[in-house]
Parts: structure tokens; C-alpha cells; sequence
């Protein structure tokens, strides 16, 4: 079997503490589901993020984020909404998958 | 730990009449402080986390904002429930370029000891539920609104 990269994912939002809450722990729920067990989940706020996603392999916010950044950005606010969860799920699922392998 | 446990009378604005967010700001944040529910600098946090980083979502057939302050203001964690005579314009949370009409709003007041998950979800999810959101909007008295909102905790 081969061994799985372990995933350093990042979420942001305004505050650092209300919708990222929420959108990590629907991200974790997806995870789980795609089988995905080595990895670390951190939380930040939009002003934080720049920084912080120098270490990340996959960064997810709530807000829109119009600059430029390293690693791949998903936008999560549907997590928030309840509009189109699934479809985003499982976009999450197969770009985790991807970049773990 | 119970959404209903974080509202109370003090904390429910129904039918204001302002003219935009900051106006809306300035109202509630000097009434919170009032109350000792936050510190002076919450409404300045609130305006420049709205303007740089919008609460307003757009959902099926509505929209509402949940601004939120940094915990750092926060002295006793509540949600406050606001709704308006005139919607305002909140940009939204994922296209700060669009614009939504707004009339209730959930100015959540989190500390580093409230902010759980549990009470996030079921916040979220109720916001998520148009029939709630109408249930609200609709109230007459503050009384109404927390019996709406005890209501759907016990569902």
C-alpha cells in the first residue's frame, strides 16, 4: 500500500473563529469519508493566512480572497450557506485525495 | 450550551430603523457596551471586519449577516438578534463586490469559551432554514423571538 503524504490544510475566515470553525469541521468530515487519516487541520484568520499558508499544502476560506498565494485556495462559504455542500464535498474530497498521493 | 442561552431581552433588536451597517453598528455596539456584554473598540473591530472581510450570505430565497467581534471585546458572550424596518446593504461573505439587502442580522458575540462548535452549527443551521428565518423576522416582541428560537432547539 503506499503511504499517504501527510496534508497540512488551513482555514480562514474573517475572524479566525466563528465560519472556519464550522467549515473545519465539515473538512474533517470529509476526510474521514475519502479515507484520509494523516493530516493536520489549523484554523487562522484572513490577516493571519498569508503567513501561515507558507506551510500549508491546501488553504480554505469563507471569505473571498482576491491575492495571490502559494498553495491551492478553496473558497468553503457554502459549508456556511448549506447551498451546495455536496457538490463542494466532494470537490475537497478528490483535490485532498490528489494532493496526498 | 443552547443558542436561547445566549439571547436574552438585552440582546434582541427588532425593527430598527438605520440607515446602513456603521449606523447599525454604532447603535447596538453602544447599547451592548452599555449592557456590559463588550468593551469600548467592539464597534470599531465590527466596522473594519465588515469592511475588509463582509458576513452577508446569500441564501435560497433570502439573505442575512452574522457579523462577529474579535473575542478580545467580548465580556460576556451573547448572540444578538437584530431585525430591521429597512433592509441595508452587507456585502457578501464569499463576493465582497456583491451587495445584499439585508434585515436580520446575528451579531454573534463569541469569546475564546463560547465559540464551540456545537453552538456555531446550531446557529448555522438554523439560519439555513427559511421558515426560522421568516419566524423571526415576523416576531412582534422580543418575548416571541425567544420563544421561536426555544422552539426550534427542541425539534
Amino acid at each position: 500500500m503506499k503511504t499517504m503524504k501527510k496534508l497540512n490544510i488551513l482555514v480562514a475566515c474573517g475572524s479566525g473563529i466563528a465560519t472556519s470553525t464550522i467549515a473545519a469541521n465539515e473538512i474533517e468530515d470529509v476526510c474521514k469519508e475519502y479515507g484520509i487519516t494523516n493530516y493536520s487541520i489549523s484554523k487562522c484568520s484572513m490577516t493571519e493566512m498569508l503567513g501561515m499558508s507558507k506551510n500549508a499544502d491546501i488553504v480554505f476560506t469563507t471569505n473571498n480572497y482576491r491575492g495571490e498565494i502559494d498553495s491551492p485556495l478553496m473558497n468553503v462559504t457554502a459549508f456556511i450557506t448549506g447551498i451546495g455542500t455536496d457538490k463542494l464535498k466532494q470537490k475537497i474530497g478528490e483535490k485532498l485525495l490528489e494532493l496526498s498521493n | 450550551m443552547n443558542f436561547s442561552e445566549y439571547v436574552n431581552e438585552k440582546t434582541i433588536y427588532l425593527g430598527l430603523d438605520v440607515a446602513n451597517v456603521q449606523e447599525l453598528f454604532q447603535f447596538v455596539a453602544n447599547d451592548l457596551e452599555k449592557h456590559n456584554f463588550v468593551l469600548p473598540g467592539f464597534f470599531d473591530y465590527l466596522v473594519s471586519r465588515e469592511n475588509n472581510y463582509p458576513t452577508g450570505l446569500k441564501l435560497d430565497n433570502y439573505a442575512v449577516a452574522i457579523p462577529h467581534g474579535d473575542p478580545k471585546y467580548i465580556q460576556k458572550p451573547f448572540v444578538a438578534v437584530i431585525t430591521l424596518n429597512h433592509s441595508i446593504k452587507v456585502r457578501q461573505m464569499d463576493d465582497a463586490n456583491t451587495e445584499l439587502d439585508v434585515k436580520l442580522l446575528f451579531l454573534l458575540g463569541m469569546n475564546a469559551n463560547s465559540t464551540h462548535l456545537d453552538l456555531l452549527k446550531e446557529i448555522i443551521s438554523l439560519i439555513q432554514q427559511e421558515s426560522f428565518v421568516k419566524k423571526i423576522g415576523a416576531a412582534k416582541t422580543k418575548s416571541e423571538v425567544i420563544k421561536v428560537i426555544r422552539q426550534e432547539e427542541k425539534k
